[in-house]
């Protein structure tokens, strides 16, 4: 039996849209996320809130080993009728945990230069946040925001300042965490701290 | 046959997810101009339907809707625009700046500053910046890919050599977080310096055009000009002869066939507000 | 003292009722109905579901009925249908060789397998205006054939094939492109640029094409078969696994011969321009042939210098929808813009004036 995903589609996507849309325009800004979704477990439903909010049968999806569940796999192709593919390089969008994060984030789909847009958003389940890791700046951000996500050290943070370093072209990344959501595009620029 | 029954805010959902993540890629490359399958729309080509499409898809049935055309909440366009949405997405709508909580506009930022908590959908017919320099898209791609503006900036420098300034006077462009060279839409330069840094979040759609952009919060837009021709807005030497401002836009009305003029805001909610009259 | 206008609202309810009003005309003479425009007005609907790209008589009647007349206006309300419509799937690719024929047409050939057949078609008609139709008077039946005419008439252009001088039709390359899901992008391949004139303005077509054969990027063509019929068409359900009829359509295909006297790598050879459309429609898909082929410059090594021979300008300007969008704009209000121009035109001219002055002072 599949769980039942979004209570009513056209009203929970315009909901958890906004939330996903607000976060990617504010980077490293923790946003709560009430859709009413319901979805397997370990997949989170605020991570489900983002597949059925944006994914469909023209968005091949990767789920990494602890979210490739059989039941997970029905989920999404029930509810969003999405293509899974086996490599995280073919897959427009990309679910992982923070503990088993695609190997090198410079290999998923980073678009061209003439089409920087066609690039891979890539979805973390996290536990949470806690700032104090990195310092974010650039579009979105008044200043300086401090942000840090659970269960994602310097090596991950290493990898996002050179996915920021190849703007315009690079990944997108919105941090899934119980009940709530954050983003980092590509055009934040990351600073570490000296604390993380 | 049977009338069809709409979705909420009219769009199908594969559509709306279809636009909003090109808002996302848009929002996340700020500035660059993201295509979209555009969908035909109950309303004309070039008149609004990039900007009802982005509106369609961040809408939801708790917002508070705004439209304006030209700086007023009255004009037709605005008005049958307000209209759809009442129709179809049964949102409250608004006259009042501070209370729209999404503010769908066509060649005007409002006065009145805007604050975190809303968002800028502006109907756009020409997306592209270097349209009038160069018509091919091939070639315009290329030069965004390149970051390759020196036609713009030598075209910006033929005016100055023929006019003693630059004479661009609405849909003036920008370059946004020191990256893409943009067009604002077709607001007067008057109005650009808003766009800088400005709170909330501005999408841009032009639907004929099949092309969305953004300009995230707190973003640096800085209008295109010289060290020695530094960017300028319109100046006006009378004030509004309603609300007595001199800080707003003003629009030019022709009294009678003698030539008599007189100036009034263009963003009639700023005047009434203004005025005390709301 | 001014008082802004205000009423937008009520403005346009009462423009509506008037539009409605004068749709409606004089209420003394019965209201048209949908099948008289969708049984006697048929190269209208035709038209229509053509450049409406939806194939549905009496919706295109209505539109028609709905637009007063106005074509591109019923097109444009056709699309605006289109859009909301449940998307199931593609049909398979129409096999236009086994249509069940009803005129067909060569230029080329004196006679043809299966043999010329005229058909309903205005060709031959003199042009003057037949006062028997201003009033009630019914036609003579026509003639027709004994038996019914054979389906599955042979091409003329694959009677050429044979010899190896027309050139081979493109391999297939898969699903065909769908600028209705995928915004256009350059360069287009020829599947989209077909969807593209398929979708495209008459006129506007029609202008193009007319170019070519004045110069403007000469194909030397000939029409070698034009055939106007039904064909089926069939769809395969996902979980049926195997294809299912689901309805004929009539449809109209031009096939246009073009000579090319070849390359560094093909030898002379004859080469291919292609048209099809909704219903009866000679003109366009003639159009759409000519267009297609001009199209193909850059891939069969032809130097680019007509209108009609450019990709980017041709398909970004076909279609009506978007053309008469664009340019009845302009109707709305564009005051704000115009007021910034009066400020700048004002102190340029301030600005010349000034300095005349000063040039008059000095001398």
């Amino acid at each position: 039996m599949t769980e039942r995903g979004f209570a009513d589609v056209a009203i929970e996507a315009a909901h958890a849209f906004r939330v996903i849309m607000q976060a990617m325009a504010r980077p490293g800004r923790v946003l709560d996320i009430g859709a009413d979704v319901r979805a397997p477990a370990p997949l989170l439903p605020s991570a489900a809130a983002v597949a059925l909010t944006l994914c469909d049968f023209q968005t091949p999806v990767w789920l990494s080993p602890q979210l490739d569940d059989e039941r997970i796999v029905h989920y999404l192709r029930f509810h969003a009728g999405a293509p899974l593919v086996a490599e995280p390089q073919a897959a427009q969008f990309i679910f992982a945990t923070s503990a088993d994060l695609p190997p090198q984030l410079g290999l998923l789909q980073q678009g061209t230069h003439d089409y920087p847009d066609r690039s891979a958003t890539l979805v973390i389940q996290v536990a949470g946040f806690v700032p104090g890791a990195v310092e974010l700046s650039g579009p979105g951000i008044r200043g300086r925001e401090s942000f840090g996500v659970v269960g994602l050290d310097g090596a991950f943070w290493m990898a996002m300042a050179e996915n920021h370093a190849r703007f315009p072209v690079g990944i997108d990344v919105i941090f899934a965490a119980p009940g709530q959501l954050a983003a980092v595009p590509r055009s934040t620029a990351i600073r570490m701290l000296e604390s993380a | 046959m049977n009338a069809p029954a709409y979705n909420f805010a009219y769009l199908n959902e594969q559509t709306k997810r279809m636009i909003r993540r090109a808002i996302l890629k848009a929002i996340a490359i700020p500035g660059y101009q993201a295509p979209f399958a555009s969908r035909e729309m109950p309303m004309p080509y070039g008149w609004g339907t990039g900007g009802v499409q982005v509106t369609a898809s961040v809408l939801t049935p708790e917002d508070t809707l705004k439209v304006i055309d030209q700086g007023a909440d009255d004009t037709t366009n605005a008005v049958s625009i307000r209209k759809f949405f009442v129709k179809t997405a049964g949102v409250a709508t608004t006259e009042k700046t501070e209370e729209a909580s999404v503010i769908q506009t066509r060649h005007r930022i409002p006065e009145t500053p805007l604050t975190e908590d809303q968002i800028l959908v502006f109907q756009v017919p020409i997306p592209e910046p270097l349209r009038f320099l160069e018509p091919r898209e091939t070639e315009t791609r290329t030069m965004h890919a390149l970051e390759e503006y020196g036609v713009m900036h030598v075209k910006l420098y033929e005016d100055i050599a023929q006019y003693g300034e630059i004479a661009t006077t609405y849909a003036y462009p920008a370059r946004v977080a020191e990256r893409y060279v943009f067009d604002p839409s077709p607001i007067p330069k008057f109005d650009n310096p808003k766009l800088d840094g400005c709170p909330a979040l501005q999408l841009f759609g032009a639907g004929r055009e099949k092309r969305i952009y953004a300009v995230p919060p707190y973003t640096r837009v800085k209008s295109l000009d010289f060290e020695d021709h530094p960017f300028e807005v319109q100046r006006w030497d009378q004030s509004c002869a309603l609300c007595g401002t001199r800080e707003s836009f003003l629009d030019e009305i022709v009294m009678d066939d003698h030539g008599t003029r007189m100036f009034v805001c263009s963003d009639t909610d700023f005047c009434a507000k203004t005025r005390g009259e709301r | 003292m001014y008082v802004a206008v205000k009423g937008g609202e009520q403005a346009i309810d009462a423009a509506h009722r008037l539009l409605d009003e004068e749709r409606r005309g004089d209420r003394s003479v019965p209201s048209i109905t949908l099948e008289q425009i969708a049984g006697q007005l048929t190269l209208a609907v035709d038209r229509v579901m053509n450049e409406g790209s939806l194939y549905d008589r009496e919706l295109a009647a209505l539109a028609i009925k709905q637009a007063r007349g106005d074509l591109i206006e019923a097109i444009f309300l056709i699309r605006a249908a289109r859009t909301t419509l449940a998307r199931f799937g593609y049909a398979e690719p129409l096999d236009t060789q086994a249509m069940r024929v009803k005129r067909r047409v060569s230029a080329a050939f004196k006679d043809i397998p299966g043999g010329q057949i005229l058909g309903p078609t205005f060709d031959y008609t003199h042009r003057l205006l037949d006062f028997s139709l201003a009033g009630e008077s019914e036609p003579a039946e026509a003639a027709r054939a004994a038996s019914a005419l054979r389906s599955g008439m042979p091409r003329v252009l694959e009677m050429l094939g044979s010899e190896g001088l027309m050139e081979q039709p493109p391999p297939e390359t898969g699903e065909p492109a769908d600028l209705t899901q995928d915004p256009l992008n350059f360069p287009a391949g020829r599947d989209l640029r077909l969807q593209n004139l398929a979708r495209g303005d008459e006129g506007f077509l029609l202008a193009l094409a007319y170019s070519t054969q004045r110069g403007y990027g000469r194909t030397h063509p000939f029409a070698g078969e034009i055939r106007l019929g039904t064909v089926e068409v069939s769809f395969t359900p996902e979980e049926l696994g195997f294809s299912i009829v689901i309805g004929e359509i009539a449809v109209t295909e031009c096939e246009m011969i073009n000579q090319f006297k070849g390359s560094a790598t093909v030898k002379p050879q004859f080469t291919r321009g292609y048209g099809l459309g909704f219903g009866q429609c000679e003109r366009k898909v003639m159009s759409m042939a000519l267009v297609d082929r001009s199209l193909r410059a850059g891939e069969l090594g032809e130097e680019r210098v007509a209108p009609a021979q450019d990709e980017e300008f041709v398909l970004s300007h076909s279609d009506n929808v978007q053309a008469t969008g664009f340019v009845e704009h302009l109707k709305l209000p564009h005051y704000v813009d115009f007021q910034a121009e009066l400020v700048l035109l004002r102190r340029l001219r301030a600005g010349i004036e000034s300095a005349g002055d000063r040039l008059e002072a000095a001398e």
